[in-house]
């Protein structure tokens, strides 16, 4: 079964890679003419730039211990909204499932050969914009080897808990929804949903800073207020940014294992139970 | 040995496979035939497993498809109408691939994978990506493919298109030597002449009904004597 899984996963990875056009297939380099490559570079800049004058600023007026809790809040919007728009994609409508579903492969090996698929395009994202700025951060304030071992354990375990979540709301809309039978009208539902969410968060935010008279140091305390509220919702952030901090290492580490192991069990579980039978369904309507 | 008993199968309000029962034993080349859109493909996409079954079953060897799938996908090759898949792979990796999914072992697949691209005139091309190949070199490649594991039950979808004569020379020839080592050769075809020439049994399909099933010569017999297939495959899509 792992075999197989591992197998799925590679070739769905491939794909996947292969069709943003960023490695030049004949000289098996980077390649230096796609959109995308420039993309990241230019992001990679920005970013170290952005996260430098921020950690700067914060030290500044002694609020530095506040920057991972802005930044893991961030981070892990994004990769909740990129994951909420792929994984339909993903699980659902990609053209390599067509090719797959000939061969004897169980519906559960399938099904988590894509979860894996969709927690590696995560990273991806997560190497681009999480690791430097991390870095930075721990270099501007001379925290111990600790520090960088809980952020690549937060790294590694961020995005697969941020699958699990969206995985299973995903199955359950797909399920629930008969009206989402292909990809454009669920991609159009999301897409609208997630614009307004994004708008009406940005006018909140600008409000409070226009109401704030434009100090920083007012609107970096709103922005944590902001960050802190939405970590505990999250359930895991807060623990991880505790052991980043090398508060309760012990009985955050429990809580993490217990999280995962139940999330994810209930995700193996509904997956090899509907989905399989709605995807037979949905490429019916294709 | 392939049954299909009583599937039926709907895109939404638009009946399109309709109480189709069919058996297609060991040892026979059976052809579907039937004009576009008469439901050949969808049919042959729920043998595979590709699509669900609003209604019935379909065994492959006694498996079924919908209780049993990874059993009844074993005995299974498919050659897809379109053989635009797998692309961003070489042909030796797809053909690993294929291997080890169906698990075959490692001396077996060596020895197969040299002896078939041979047939195939293919062993120049395997560490090339198949999204450099032609079309007839994607056919030929999921054709090696599909034979490494030597399924009891060869299903293809319009399998002719884009060949070079010499590869639609082998592959009759394969087919009809895979049908003779007692296994299921089930295919579908626009080509009238070859599935004149290749077939055991034809099965004529449309608007998602089968309208005959049985050899061409009874099919002759039951109409008039002296017509060729197409006139008599005209004569009964006209019919129906």
């Amino acid at each position: 079964m792992i075999k197989n899984i591992m197998l799925l996963t590679k070739l769905f990875t491939i794909n996947y890679v292969q069709n943003l056009n960023i490695i030049d297939k004949k000289k098996n380099k980077i390649n230096l003419k796609s959109v995308y490559v420039w993309m990241i570079i230019i992001l990679l800049m920005a970013i170290c730039f952005i996260s430098n004058q921020i950690i700067k600023s914060l030290q500044g007026i002694g609020q530095e211990g506040i920057f991972p809790n802005i930044y893991f809040t961030f981070i892990f919007l994004l990769l909740v909204m990129q994951s909420i728009l792929i994984c339909p994609n993903i699980f659902y409508f990609s053209k390599d499932i067509e090719m797959i579903l000939p061969y004897p492969i169980k519906p559960t090996e399938l099904f988590l050969a894509k979860f894996n698929t969709l927690v590696g395009i995560l990273y991806v994202t997560e190497l681009i914009f999480m690791i430097i700025p991390m870095i930075m951060y721990g270099i501007a304030i001379h925290i111990g080897i600790g520090y960088y071992i809980a952020l690549i354990s937060a790294i590694i375990l961020i995005p697969i808990f941020i699958c699990i979540i969206i995985t299973f709301f995903n199955i359950l809309l797909i399920n629930l929804f008969k009206i989402i039978k292909n990809e454009n009208v669920y991609q159009l539902l999301i897409s609208t949903l997630l614009i307004t969410i994004v708008f009406f968060s940005e006018y909140q935010f600008i409000s409070n800073i226009i109401k704030n008279e434009q100090n920083f140091q007012n609107t970096i305390i709103n922005l944590n207020d902001i960050a802190i509220y939405i970590n505990k919702t999250t359930i895991v952030i807060n623990p991880f940014i505790q052991i980043l901090h090398g508060k309760n290492i012990i009985s955050n580490i429990i809580k993490l294992f217990m999280i995962y192991i139940v999330t994810f069990t209930s995700l193996v579980y509904i997956g090899s139970k509907k989905y399989f039978k709605r995807l037979l369904t949905v490429k019916s309507y294709r | 040995m392939i049954k299909i008993e009583n599937v039926s199968k709907s895109y939404g309000n638009k009946k399109v496979v309709d109480n189709l029962n069919l058996t297609i034993n060991d040892g026979e080349i059976f052809g579907f035939l039937g004009p576009n859109g008469a439901g050949k493909t969808t049919i042959i996409k729920m043998i595979t497993g590709i699509l669900s079954i609003d209604k019935g079953d379909i065994k492959i060897d006694n498996n079924s498809i919908i209780k049993n799938p990874v059993k009844a996908k074993e005995n299974i090759g498919l050659i897809p109408d379109s053989p635009d898949i797998f692309l961003n792979l070489k042909g030796i990796e797809y053909l690993n691939f294929v291997a080890d999914i169906y698990k075959v072992g490692k001396v077996e697949r060596i020895n197969r994978i040299k002896e078939l691209s041979e047939r195939f005139n293919m062993i120049k091309f395997l560490e090339e990506k198949i999204e450099n190949y032609s079309h007839g070199m994607r056919q030929k490649i999921i054709i090696i493919g599909v034979l490494l594991h030597t399924p009891k039950n060869w299903i293809l979808d319009e399998p002719i298109t884009g060949l070079d004569p010499k590869a639609i020379y082998d592959l009759k020839q394969t087919m009809k030597d895979y049908a003779n080592r007692g296994n299921t050769v089930f295919f579908s075809t626009h080509i009238l002449e070859v599935a004149e020439k290749l077939c055991d049994k034809v099965g004529i399909i449309n608007k998602g009904n089968l309208i005959y099933v049985g050899t061409i010569e009874e099919l002759k017999q039951k109409l008039k004597d002296d017509e060729s297939l197409e006139e008599l495959f005209m004569e009964l899509i006209e019919n129906d």
